[in-house]
């Protein structure tokens, strides 16, 4: 009776969901007790390797190499019959398997501990794509839901939207790490979970006894990923961040806006889901490790390095020829600029599949078929007469006309959408980016949801953002075992 | 605010020197241009992946041809041209290259071949170009039944109105809105610069580490049931992600969005503000009261902080303007680093804007080995360089640039010959038939400006002539 439901959560990917998993321990568990919660874990760790595929040896799937393959592959079988051109002829009829109900990340648990942007993004994209997600708040809520824009400009805890698009396909549940109580709650999880995700100060956890090192005893299958704004190391690493100093010490604002201004940051909050994105990556990677290992690990991303890997032309320009880029000139050909028409803003770009000539055609001003717009050296040098030309050609077209024009000239051409005209995409309705989301406070509306397709194990949607202390119950009543008594005095003394 | 101590995540992060790398054993088919996908190509290699780069005798990288190839190694075009570029060399670091035309069928039927002997085949083709040539999800299945198969496309596969639609990163952020919400602020007397472009192939970036994400998922999900799938990556979509706030503003409360330039949403002040030298700029970002008071102090303007024009956060961002003159009166004739370590260790969030240049030498970049060295063999006359490596640290694995680019068609004979068995006299064949090569057959490099030069025409903004001293280059 041990656990039954506890081994199909423990990581088989047939299961539907998992902290209802730990359900049937609170009968044969006293929460606290070491000797049962070491019998505990050695049951969860004997039962992580899910049926029917057991993890492989290392490296993973290991293929054939070099020699080897060519003795197996050796010139008599060159090429061999079922390989010639012919048989592998299309067939229109070719499919494949239909998608699943559930996404690769599936049994994979986490911890969500962030109460930023980009440790929220991190841990959602790991819900949208199967795992099983419990934001763990402070009594007070995290920063995230005093964050704008708010539904109906109405400040409710509830209600802002930045916190709702990170924390879709989630779990909530409220935990003090400042008190002990709250401390031996999570520590009391740990050996439930595959993954923690966070995105404290550097060494705020380990003040804690919860770093890195305590963690790994407690789970050594454990994938601890945390977002910072520079990292766990170096001499900044204590230094506080935010979105436009990501920018600037990511370097891109040295290239962002005109020489005779200010550099500029981009809009938006790129840098917090450029850190979301990049820490999911680094932990899809070590949980596919840790499954074939054994161990998890710490991993460490720095949002400022996220923007900085965006740099690629502007680093390698000093140890290529010792030079560093400039920011664009206030004057010059608008070209791979936006530029105004008569209803918005569009913008071209040279290369792809048309011809200069194709684009010349595509404005219909002659001009632009002289020889001093023939190349692109030569259109930098004249820069502002084809501009003049270019913005005359386009002051009475609509953007809309211009891109769908563009389109069939096989041109690179975009038109500056706004975010109410995203909000209506039917290249975006096609691709089912959007989930309409029934939200117990907001009520129904839509939000951007699929990241990615993938064919097998798509993009679930399991339901909206939690409401703080939603899953309470469910994880400290049903999941640990704690009475209805004991969860109030949590309550009482702040521990949740 | 505490001292900084970071002695003791710094050691556990340098130990992971002798352990495994997360990919070993793991073989990837790069078959993409450009920069989104093969960029994510040279970070699985980082990751102990065996990443072999598949490129068309006549259809080399473009990142080796014309503008998107950056600059050529000391500015010189060698022997080889196309296998000096900075950009290429970068994205293209720890792979293997294999040309192979795939316009004739024998070049075809060797890359399916290498699809049987892969776990991973990434691919940026226009939707119709692989299904014309038998080369989409349900074909290569029939190959290898467990592949996983990478697909970057500028608007997705589908039906969708635009998933026909040439697209690259310069075109698509503005269509993903992401020019609507960048620019400088307007003015007061209303005039508008409008919409701008920031950074660089912004949105690539976005597809490179989706592609990372998906492809950790899917060999997880694989490793465990044995099932491959197809990975679709829309840019467009992905960039329109990272604008989730604006979208639900706009359907929930109708709101446009816009421009506000450097400023916040609502913290205030934040700014970019000038420092002491040429071009130098140092950024900070004030959130509440307590911050506010401490930025007076450290201006040495503790009258500012009884201000009832500044006393609040609502009354901050009204007279924006006034602190902006204040703030920027304080910061021009400062020392950028001297500024951000005061404002810091006042717990104001602050950072000098920092250039490609800059980056080499800053104690925090030095210090996390962000900037990794890779070395070449002396036959490509490139010496030693330093690369962009990566935003993640393991603390177990030691995720590094593992090698050099490899050099057009570099790897033929042992992908070839050795790893699938061609026999000596079909390859003699096909180097005969150029189905493979070591020459780009098209092509030409981008044009070579000497930096004083390009120094006058604003190519570049500064240049070092000693910048191989500087950094230590071999």
């Amino acid at each position: 009776m041990l656990a039954i439901r506890g081994i199909r959560n423990s990581g088989g990917y047939l299961s539907e969901s998992g902290f209802s998993g730990l359900r049937n321990f609170q009968d044969i568990c006293h929460p606290g007790n070491p000797l049962i919660l070491k019998i505990l874990i050695q049951t969860i760790t004997k039962n992580r390797k899910p049926p029917p595929f057991p993890p492989q040896a290392f490296p993973p799937q290991a293929l054939p190499r070099s020699p080897a393959f060519a003795t197996i592959g050796g010139a008599a079988r060159w090429p061999p019959a079922s390989r010639l051109p012919g048989l592998l002829a299309l067939t229109d009829a070719a499919t494949f398997p239909p998608p699943l109900a559930h996404g690769p990340l599936d049994g994979v648990k986490v911890l969500d501990l962030s109460e930023d942007i980009a440790g929220s993004f991190c841990a959602r994209l790991l819900a949208d794509y199967g795992a099983e997600v419990l934001k763990l708040e402070p009594p007070a809520g995290a920063a995230l839901r005093r964050m704008p824009p708010f539904f109906g400009d109405d400040p409710h805890p509830e209600k802002s939207l930045f916190f709702l698009a990170m924390n879709l396909n989630k779990k909530g549940a409220t935990l003090n790490l400042d008190r002990e109580a709250g401390r031996a709650l999570f520590r009391e999880l740990l050996p439930y979970v595959d993954v923690v995700v966070e995105s404290y100060r550097p060494g705020y956890l380990a003040s804690l006894g919860l770093g890195y090192e305590t963690i790994e005893t407690i789970n050594p299958g454990l994938v601890l990923t945390s977002i910072t704004p520079f990292g766990q190391t170096g001499p900044y690493s204590q230094y506080s961040g935010e979105e436009i100093v990501s920018y600037a010490m990511g370097l891109i604002m040295s290239i962002s806006g005109r020489q005779d201004r200010e550099p500029l940051k981009h809009g938006g909050f790129q840098a917090q889901y450029e850190g979301g994105l990049n820490g999911a990556a680094a932990t899809a990677m070590a949980l596919f490790m840790r499954d074939s290992v054994g161990e998890g690990q710490h991993l460490d991303v720095s949002v400022t390095e996220c923007v900085a890997s965006t740099m690629m032309a502007t680093q390698t320009m000093y140890p290529f020829i010792g030079a560093t880029q400039p920011r664009r000139r206030a004057s010059g050909s608008n070209f791979g600029h936006p530029m105004p028409c008569e209803d918005g803003w569009i913008i071209v770009q040279t290369g792809g599949g048309a011809s200069w000539e194709t684009i010349a055609d595509f404005f219909g001003a002659p001009e632009l078929h002289e020889p001093r717009f023939a190349d692109t050296a030569e259109r930098n040098r004249n820069g502002e007469e084809l501009d003049r030309i270019v913005l005359d050609a386009i002051s009475r077209r609509g953007k809309w006309e211009l891109f769908t024009e563009a389109a069939r000239a096989r041109m690179l051409f975009g038109l500056a959408q706004t975010p109410p005209e995203l909000a209506q995409c039917p290249q975006l309705e096609s691709r089912d980016f959007y989930r309409i989301v029934e939200h117990p406070v907001i009520g129904r509306i839509k939000v951007p949801a699929v990241l990615f397709n993938l064919s097998l194990t798509p993009y679930q949607y399991t339901g909206p953002a939690p409401t703080l202390g939603q899953h309470n119950r469910e994880i400290y009543l049903d999941g640990l075992g704690y009475t209805p008594q004991e969860l109030t005095v949590l309550r009482q003394t702040d521990a949740i | 605010m505490t001292t900084p101590s970071f002695s003791q995540a710094q050691n556990a992060f340098s130990q992971a020197q002798d352990g495994k790398l997360p990919l070993e054993g793991i073989r990837v088919l790069d078959s993409t241009y450009v920069f989104a996908l093969p960029y994510a190509g040279g970070l699985l290699a980082d990751m102990g992946a065996e990443v072999i780069k598949v490129e068309g005798p006549g259809r080399p990288d473009v990142t080796r041809t014309g503008g998107y190839s950056g600059v050529f190694a000391d500015n010189d075009l060698g022997e080889d041209w196309w296998n000096r570029p900075s950009t290429y060399n970068l994205i293209h670091r720890g792979k293997q290259s294999v040309t192979l035309d795939m316009t004739d069928e024998r070049g075809r039927g060797l890359f399916r071949e290498l699809v049987k002997i892969s776990d991973v085949v990434m691919e940026n083709f226009t939707p119709r170009v692989m299904r014309n040539w038998g080369l989409d999800y349900p074909n290569l299945r029939r190959l290898k039944p467990d592949v996983i198969l990478v697909s970057n496309t500028g608007y997705g596969h589908g039906g969708g109105p635009y998933s026909g639609y040439p697209a690259q990163a310069t075109t698509q952020e503005a269509t993903h809105g992401h020019c609507w919400i960048t620019g400088y602020r307007p003015a007061a007397d209303g005039s508008d610069g409008g919409p701008a472009k920031a950074g660089a192939s912004f949105v690539d970036f976005l597809s490179t580490w989706t592609a990372l994400f998906a492809i950790g998922a899917a060999l997880r999900y694989r490793n465990r049931t044995g099932l491959g799938q197809w990975v679709d990556i829309g840019m467009y979509q992905a960039g329109v992600m990272f604008l989730s706030e604006y979208v639900l503003d706009a359907v929930a409360n109708g709101r446009e969005g816009g421009r506000i330039g450097n400023r916040h949403p609502w913290r205030a002040p934040q700014g970019c503000y000038p420092a002491a030298g040429q071009d130098q700029w140092i950024t900070l970002s004030v959130g509440d009261d307590a911050q506010w008071q401490a930025l007076c102090q450290v201006m040495g303007q503790p009258e500012l902080a009884h201000d009832s024009r500044f006393a609040t956060l609502l009354s901050r961002r009204e007279n924006h303007d006034a602190l902006d003159a204040a703030i920027a009166a304080w910061t021009s004739g400062r020392d950028r680093y001297a500024a951000m370590h005061a404002l810091q260790q006042a717990g104001i969030p602050a950072g000098p804007v920092l250039t490609g240049r800059d980056v080499h030498f800053d104690p925090h970049f030095q210090s996390r080995n962000f900037l990794e060295r890779a070395q070449y063999p002396p036959e490509r006359k490139m010496g030693e360089r330093m690369f962009i490596g990566r935003p993640y640290k393991f603390s177990k694995s030691p995720l590094r640039i593992q090698g050099p680019s490899p050099t057009f068609g570099q790897h033929n004979e042992p992908a070839l010959k050795e790893l699938l068995g061609l026999p000596e006299a079909q390859y003699r064949q096909l180097v005969e038939d150029v189905v493979i090569a070591t020459t780009p057959t098209t092509g030409e490099p981008s044009p070579v400006v000497p930096q004083p030069e390009a120094l006058e025409r604003g190519i570049i903004a500064a240049w070092d002539a000693d910048y191989r001293q500087r950094l230590g280059l071999e």
